[in-house]
């Protein structure tokens, strides 16, 4: 159920602004604040913009920022913690202790601290890159230690000794018997991370430091919810970030799973 | 026009509202403590150094100056200094002091106070930030006791409206700060930890306590000047940082009176029973301003007025006061806000927005076809000035430009302005607080440190902006206020005329009060609301539950 959920969803925020009339930045000054209409299904915002075109393409930003951020991450995780596994000795150490620094920080506070840092006067694509990078550079860590824990393990599985008593180079080993051994807990790691990304494109974009005006995103939609007069005048303003619920819903049901049947696997 | 109507309703709607707010007042009752709340804690209780708001809205209600402004009318009153004369070169003032006064430790009040406290503030060892005001063409004001209840005060060159000078500069207790003065350390004297009985002031209220981020409560001065006041037992300043929970303090009934209601939450006030007050366009004017500096990177753009004008043209005023303001703001095309009464020109041309012009005006200037594009800087704590970037985004676009918008935490905005000029437009607000032009001379001359789009210019860089320091300076000499008048409404033409900054909206003063608070009688110019705190008084039930 989650899993078709996800895929709807999914699916929906990617093609929705195909069918979507409304630009996410046009303003329509004469319907500001506009409950949902005919027209406008989720109503309008202060500037007259449509809230229903401002979720789709805003949810298609957020959503390919942190499948890119993730992927990203897990591939840094994965040369980081398959290296640091593989060849052992003092690039082990060096590399474990690197991520032991980024581990020990609150990974969501170093990714404001270091965003906040960086010039704000950024095109929105810039910023959208430069946000990717944030987010997997500061959350390689984990997954990196998770790798290096299973490459241990899978080195030390009868068919890597017989294999390495074979003669077999060191290389081929890692990339034939090893490396493949690692997908599920990269797909698990994938469908944790994923939310977790997209949760945090949210802050930024929430805290002001995303791709900022014009540019939609869902942290964007949730920022004007912190005034206390909208929920009874604004009412409708709320409903894009019910709609956002849905998703973070169905990928934490999944991400769970997957884990268990993960751990269960081993 | 629809703003204008809409704007005129609320206006009606708020003076209606008011006079029956004012009706109500008849035989004030005495004792309560009100409870008003601050966005942030004061930093000092020592009036000659606090820079910050919050500690001087506190301090105001401690201690008293010589002659007041009447926040209602504009105008100079009497405070502690009963009379005064002013002599033909209009450069020596006579002060006769009220006699029996005491400070609330008991000691009297005598001219040595008075002269102990504007050697205090003129001191430049201390750097008060008082000094500056006390400056006239850079040089101090002079002040000498004549008996024990005269001074005089002996000017550099004539000043216009010198009685605003004296306005909330605090008199101190010599018998207190002398010594700390004469060694050296009066910075440090009357800190956050001074015990509330070593402070002693000449205002309805004295200090009782202190609890760091809680509150800070001032109990009524028995020796204040005013018989028989203050009404009020004490005042409690709660700290509440975030707007959203002091609406919400304020609906619950924790706290009697919100000083500025931010307009959107107006209507969500008045929908749970708070008796709101309107008092139409405050003194504050924001506006974007360009940046003309040397280094400035876009300065081959900005510097060309028709580029400047055409975006201009091609601002939506009345749109941002009313999706941004809720009509409860008016839009401006000078710096002089029509709620300043005695300044305000109203001639200046209010050109509506004209896209067809502005896109004209740009071609004419040799910039059709050219991708243009620059940032606006903009506080992130003001949600009103990121709108109204916001608004200029979409509205430039139509003529093709390109803006990218830059939010910053406040401190960090100001010091890209005022210190590494590192912008290329930002959007600001100015004129909070008095309705004469002298406290803006450091904006409007070409050597002033505010003088924002170009500012500390050792010669004026533009022959319009030598004209400007030739007006300003003859408005600040002048001592009558037709011709004062005369200049300064040439200023605001020509400031207008130059576009240096685009003039966007003058958002109204909205004040709230829970319906129990009798003599509220709140004004544009700032403290709001407990300008006259002396004499407000709490009714012993109010209509709000």
């Amino acid at each position: 159920m989650a899993r078709i959920s996800l895929i709807v969803i999914v699916a929906l925020l990617l093609a929705g602004p195909l069918f979507c009339p409304f630009d996410p930045i046009a303003q329509d000054r004469e319907a500001a604040s506009s409950p949902p209409t005919i027209h406008h299904w989720l109503g309008t915002d202060d500037y007259g913009r449509d809230l229903a075109a401002r979720f789709l393409y805003g949810g298609r930003w957020s959503i390919l920022t942190g499948a890119a951020a993730t992927l990203l991450a897990l591939t840094l995780g994965w040369i980081a913690g398959g290296a640091a596994g593989f060849i052992g000795g003092a690039a082990d150490a060096i590399i474990m202790m690197v991520a032991e620094w980024f581990l020990a920080v609150p990974w969501l506070y170093l990714l404001v601290a270091a965003r906040a840092a960086m010039p704000l006067d950024l095109s929105p694509r810039v910023a959208m890159l430069a946000i990717i990078l944030l987010i997997a550079i500061v959350n390689w860590a984990r997954p990196a230690r998770l790798v290096r824990g299973l490459v241990l393990t899978l080195s030390r599985k009868g068919y890597v000794e017989a294999a390495r008593g074979f003669g077999v180079p060191r290389w081929k080993i890692f990339v034939r018997h090893i490396l493949p051994g690692t997908a599920g807990l990269l797909t698990a790691q994938a469908l944790l991370l994923f939310p977790r990304f997209v949760l945090a494109e949210v802050t930024l974009s929430f805290l002001g430091l995303g791709a900022g005006e014009p540019h939609p995103s869902w942290g964007a939609l949730i920022l004007p919810l912190k005034q206390i007069y909208l929920l009874s005048d604004h009412w409708w303003t709320l409903l894009p970030t019910l709609l956002m619920l849905p998703f973070f819903v169905a990928t934490a049901i999944l991400a769970q799973g997957l884990e268990k049947r993960y751990r269960l696997s081993r | 026009m629809s703003w204008i109507r809409r704007t005129g309703a609320v206006a009606l709607a708020a003076s209606i509202l008011q006079t029956a707010l004012l009706a109500a007042d008849a035989a004030p009752q005495h004792g309560g403590t009100l409870r008003v709340v601050q966005r942030a804690e004061p930093k000092t209780f020592n009036p000659v150094v606090a820079l910050d708001a919050p500690s001087r809205d506190i301090l105001r209600r401690i201690h008293a100056d010589l002659i007041s402004i009447d926040r209602q009318t504009q105008t100079t009153v009497p405070a502690l200094a009963e009379s005064w004369t002013r002599s033909k070169d209009g450069r020596t003032y006579r002060l006769k002091l009220r006699k029996e006064v005491r400070f609330s430790d008991g000691a009297p009040f005598t001219a040595a106070d008075v002269v102990f406290s504007f050697a205090v503030y003129l001191d430049e060892k201390i750097k008060s930030p008082q000094r500056d005001l006390l400056l006239i063409d850079d040089r101090p004001i002079e002040c000498r006791a004549i008996d024990a209840w005269t001074v005089e005060f002996r000017l550099p060159q004539p000043y216009a409206a010198a009685e605003r000078l004296f306005d909330s500069v605090a008199l101190l207790p010599k018998h207190r700060l002398e010594n700390a003065w004469r060694q050296g350390n009066l910075q440090d004297a009357w800190s956050l930890s001074t015990p509330p009985e070593e402070i002693a002031g000449l205002g309805p209220f004295r200090l009782k306590s202190y609890s760091p981020g809680e509150r800070v409560v001032l109990e009524r001065n028995p020796y204040y000047w005013k018989k028989s006041l203050p009404n009020l037992d004490a005042i409690e300043f709660r700290f509440l940082p975030d707007e959203d929970v002091q609406l919400a303090r304020f609906v619950a009934g924790d706290v009697d009176i919100l000083n500025r209601v931010n307009p959107k939450s107006a209507r969500y006030l008045q929908s749970k029973g708070a008796s709101l007050a309107d008092l139409g366009p405050g003194l504050e004017y924001n506006f974007l301003c360009f940046n003309l500096s040397p280094n400035s990177s876009k300065r081959a753009w900005f510097e060309n007025r028709d580029f400047r004008q055409a975006l201009s043209l091609a601002v939506d005023r009345e749109a941002m006061a009313r999706i941004i303001f809720q009509s409860r703001a008016a839009p401006i095309w000078g710096h002089v806000s029509p709620g300043n009464k005695l300044w305000y020109f109203a001639q200046l041309p209010r050109t509506p927005r004209n896209v067809p012009a502005a896109r004209e005006l740009l071609k004419r200037a040799g910039f059709a076809g050219k991708p243009m594009d620059f940032s606006i800087l903009v506080s992130a704590s003001s949600a009103e000035r990121v709108q109204m970037a916001t608004m200029l985004q979409s509205d430039w676009k139509e003529i093709g430009i390109s803006v990218n918008i830059v939010t910053l935490e406040f401190r960090a905005m100001l010091d890209r302005v005022l210190n590494t000029r590192q912008f290329d437009t930002c959007i600001l607000g100015l004129g909070g607080g008095d309705a004469d032009p002298n406290p803006e001379m450091n904006v409007w001359l070409s050597s002033g440190a505010m003088h924002l789009w170009n500012p500390n210019q050792p010669h004026p860089a533009t022959p319009w902006e030598a004209e400007l320091d030739s007006l300003m300076h003859r408005q600040m000499v002048t001592l009558d206020y037709a011709a004062r008048k005369q200049a300064y409404d040439r200023v605001q033409q020509i400031v207008a005329e130059q576009a240096p900054m685009i003039f966007l909206v003058s958002p109204h003063v909205v004040v709230a009060q829970r319906g129990n608070v009798g003599n509220f009688r709140p004004a544009i110019l700032d403290h709001q609301t407990l300008w006259n705190a002396d004499e407000l008084y709490l009714k012993t039930a109010g209509p709000v539950q």
